[in-house]
C-alpha cells in the first residue's frame, strides 16, 4: 500500500509541489486564501492559459509553436483595428480566422515541406511580429469599445469572463485529446511518427492540424488580452511562447511528445500562477521572482530528465 | 570514347556534390554581385566595413552557438549572459582598473557556460532539455543582471583602453571585426583539426555511440556550453566599449539571431554536422541582406518580415539536399 502511494507520489511530484505551495502560502500570507485573491490568480492565468491549451496539443503532437506570442499580439491588434470599421463581432471573427490561416501555413510548412518546427515557428514569430508592426505603424492602438473592455474585465457571478473562456478551452481541449479519435491520433503521431504512419494514420494531416489549433488558441488568447488591456500592441505576449512551454513542462508533459494532458498543463499553470501571486503578496522583489522562476524551471526539467534517463524503474 | 564519358560522369557527380556543400556560399556570392549591380553604394570599402562591423557582435555569439549546436544542443541564455557580462564590465570600472573588469566579465561568461554545461552534462540532456534548461538559466542570469544594476542603465566608462575594443582599428580593420574573425579562425581550427573538435561532431551525431567508443561526452558537452558563455562575454566587451554604457536588458533576444545565423549557414538543428565557415557565411548573408534593406530604405517592420522569410528559405534549401 505504502509502495503504491510512494510510487504515485514520485510520479505526480508536481501535484505534491502544488499542494505544498498552496498550503505554504496559506500560512505565509493572510491575503492568500481570500476569494478576491484566488479569483485574481485565475484571471492572471487565463490569457496564457488559453494559449497553453494550444501549446499542449502541439507538444503532445511532437512539436512546438514559437509563434504563439506574435499571433496573439497580431490578433489583438487586428480586432481593435477592425472593430471600428466593421463592428466588434466581425472583427473578432476575422482575427480568429487570420490566426487559423497562420496556423495552416505553419502546419503545411512543417508537415508537408518537412521543415523543422523550431525554424518554421521561429520565422513565423519574426514575420508576424513584422506584420503586427506594419498594421499599427509601430504604435499601440487604443480600443474605444466599452463592450470589448467589458469582455476583458467584466464579471459574471463574480468570475471574470476570461476565466470562463479559459475553462471552456480546457474542457474542449481535454475532451478532444481524450475522447476523440482526433486526439488519439495526435498522441500516436507525437509518440512515434513513423510507426503511426505505418498503422495508417494520416500523420501529415494531424501534424499540420496541431499548428492550426495552437494558432487558434493563441488568437483567442490575444483577443482577450487586448480586451483586458483595452489596447492592441505589437509587443504584447512576447514571452508567451516560452512561458507557456514552461507551464506545460512543469505540469509534467514531456517535450518529446506522445504523452501528456491538458490537465497537467493546468497544474503547471497553477504552480506558476501561485508562485507569481505568492511572491507578489510576500513583496518579493520582481527580479528575485524572475531568478526564482528560472531556477525552478531548470530544477524541474533537470530532475525530470534525470529520472527518465537514469532511473528506469520509476 | 567510353573512357571520356566515364570521366564526364565522374566529374558531374563531383559538381553536384560541390553545389550541395557550398550552395550557401554561392548564394552569398550571387547576393553580393546582385547588390553591387543594383546599388552603387554597396560595394564600397565604407559599406563593406559597415556590414562587417554590424555583424561582428552576432557573429561572435554565433561562433559559440555553433559549438553548442554541432554538439547537439541549444543555448538560449547567451543573450542574458551578454547583458550580465556587459553590466559587470562597465559597473566594475568604477572601482577597479579596466583589466580587472574585463577579466571579471569574461569569467562571468565562462561560469554561466560552465553552469549550463554541467547541468546538461549531468542529466545527459537532449535537444529539448537544452531548450528548457537554457531558458531557465536565461531567466536567472537576466535577473542577476537586473539585480546588479537595480534595473538602471549604467553610464560608462571613459577609459580609452577599454573603448579601443569597440572603436579601435587594427590596420584598416575595425577591432570588433578583428576579434570576430580571429575567433572564427581559432574555432574553425579547433573544430576541424583537434581531437576535441572531432569529439563535438561525434557527440552531436550520436551521443551513445560516442560514449561507448570512449569519448568523454560529458566533458565535451560541458565545454561547448562554456565556449558559448565565453563568446557571449566577449561580444559584450565589444558592444559596451562602443556604447560606453550598459543596459541590463541589452542582450534580450540576441540568442535567436545567433541561432538564425547558424541555421542559415547550414548547420543542422539536430547536431553532428555543420562548420564554422558555414556559420560565417550565414552571418554574412544576414548582414548583407540587412545592409541592402537599409540602403533601399526598407522599414523596420518589412525587415522583420524579410528576415523571417530568409530563415525559411535557407532551411528549405538545406532540406532539399
Amino acid at each position: 500500500m505504502i509502495a503504491i502511494i510512494r510510487k504515485n507520489l514520485i510520479k505526480e511530484k508536481m501535484l505534491v509541489v502544488f499542494i505544498l505551495m498552496f498550503v505554504a502560502m496559506i500560512f505565509l500570507s493572510p491575503f492568500f486564501l481570500t476569494v478576491d485573491n484566488l479569483v485574481n490568480i485565475l484571471l492572471q492565468m487565463s490569457v496564457y492559459g488559453i494559449i497553453a491549451c494550444g501549446m499542449t496539443v502541439a507538444i503532445i503532437g511532437g512539436d512546438f509553436d514559437l509563434s504563439v506570442g506574435s499571433v496573439a499580439a497580431l490578433s489583438g491588434l487586428i480586432t481593435v483595428i477592425l472593430d471600428v470599421k466593421i463592428g466588434l463581432v466581425p472583427a473578432i471573427i476575422s482575427a480568429v480566422v487570420i490566426g487559423c490561416i497562420i496556423g495552416v501555413v505553419n502546419g503545411l510548412l512543417v508537415s508537408f515541406a518537412k521543415i523543422n518546427s523550431f525554424v518554421v515557428t521561429l520565422s513565423a514569430m519574426v514575420i508576424y511580429y513584422g506584420f503586427a508592426l506594419k498594421v499599427c505603424n509601430g504604435n499601440p492602438i487604443q480600443s474605444t469599445n466599452d463592450v470589448f473592455s467589458e469582455l476583458g474585465n467584466g464579471t459574471l457571478l463574480g468570475i471574470p469572463y476570461p476565466v470562463y473562456v479559459f475553462f471552456i478551452f480546457i474542457i474542449i481541449t481535454h475532451i478532444m485529446l481524450t475522447k476523440m479519435k482526433f486526439g488519439r491520433n495526435i498522441f500516436a503521431t507525437g509518440g512515434n511518427y513513423d510507426v503511426a504512419k505505418l498503422t495508417g494514420i494520416k500523420v501529415r494531416l494531424y501534424k499540420a492540424s496541431i499548428f492550426v489549433f495552437a494558432s487558434f488558441a493563441a488568437s483567442v488568447g490575444g483577443i482577450l488580452l487586448a480586451a483586458r488591456l483595452g489596447t492592441g500592441a505589437p509587443n504584447q505576449a512576447q514571452d508567451a511562447a516560452m512561458t507557456v512551454v514552461s507551464a506545460v513542462v512543469i505540469g509534467g508533459t514531456s517535450l518529446s511528445g506522445g504523452q501528456g494532458s491538458v490537465i497537467r498543463t493546468l497544474l503547471g499553470l497553477s504552480i506558476l500562477g501561485i508562485l507569481t501571486n505568492g511572491l507578489n503578496l510576500l513583496n518579493v522583489y520582481p527580479y528575485f521572482q524572475m531568478a526564482l522562476k528560472g531556477i525552478i524551471l531548470v530544477a524541474v526539467v533537470a530532475t525530470d530528465s534525470y529520472y527518465k534517463k537514469n532511473l528506469k524503474r520509476v | 570514347m567510353s573512357e571520356l564519358v566515364r570521366n564526364i560522369r565522374k566529374s558531374n557527380i563531383n559538381i553536384s556534390k560541390l553545389a550541395k556543400e557550398y550552395g550557401i556560399l554561392i548564394a552569398l556570392v550571387v547576393l553580393v554581385i546582385l547588390s553591387s549591380i543594383v546599388s552603387p553604394v554597396f560595394f564600397t570599402e565604407a559599406n563593406m566595413l559597415n556590414i562587417l562591423r554590424q555583424v561582428s557582435i552576432n557573429g561572435i555569439l554565433a561562433v559559440g552557438m555553433t559549438f553548442v549546436m554541432i554538439g547537439g544542443g541549444f543555448d538560449l541564455s547567451v543573450g542574458s549572459t551578454l547583458s550580465l557580462a556587459g553590466v559587470i564590465v562597465i559597473g566594475m570600472q568604477r572601482n577597479y582598473p579596466v583589466g580587472v573588469a574585463i577579466i571579471a566579465a569574461l569569467l562571468v561568461g565562462l561560469l554561466v557556460g560552465v553552469l549550463n554545461g554541467t547541468v546538461m552534462a549531468v542529466i545527459k540532456g537532449d535537444n529539448g532539455d537544452a531548450f528548457m534548461i537554457t531558458f531557465g538559466t536565461q531567466s536567472l542570469i537576466a535577473a542577476m543582471a537586473l539585480l546588479y544594476t537595480g534595473g538602471a542603465t549604467l553610464r560608462g566608462s571613459g577609459s580609452a583602453s577599454f573603448n579601443f575594443i569597440g572603436k579601435g582599428f587594427v590596420g584598416p580593420i575595425p577591432m570588433p571585426v578583428f576579434i570576430f574573425l580571429i575567433l572564427v579562425g581559432i574555432s574553425h581550427f579547433v573544430l576541424t583539426k583537434t581531437k576535441f573538435g572531432r569529439g563535438v561532431y561525434s557527440l552531436g551525431g550520436n551521443y551513445e555511440a560516442s560514449r561507448l567508443s570512449g569519448i568523454n561526452v560529458k566533458f565535451i558537452k560541458a565545454v561547448t556550453y562554456t565556449i558559448a558563455g565565453l563568446c557571449a562575454a566577449i561580444a559584450a566587451m565589444v558592444i559596451n566599449s562602443r556604447t560606453m554604457g550598459a543596459s541590463p536588458i541589452q542582450g534580450v533576444m540576441y540568442e535567436f539571431d545567433a541561432i538564425t545565423a547558424v541555421v542559415v549557414g547550414g548547420t543542422s538543428l539536430t547536431g553532428g554536422e555543420g562548420s564554422m565557415i558555414k556559420t560565417l557565411i550565414g552571418v554574412l548573408i544576414l548582414g548583407t541582406i540587412s545592409n541592402v534593406m537599409n540602403i533601399f530604405g526598407f522599414s523596420v517592420q518589412d525587415q522583420y518580415i524579410v528576415k523571417g522569410l530568409i530563415i525559411l528559405i535557407a532551411v528549405l534549401l538545406d532540406t532539399k539536399k
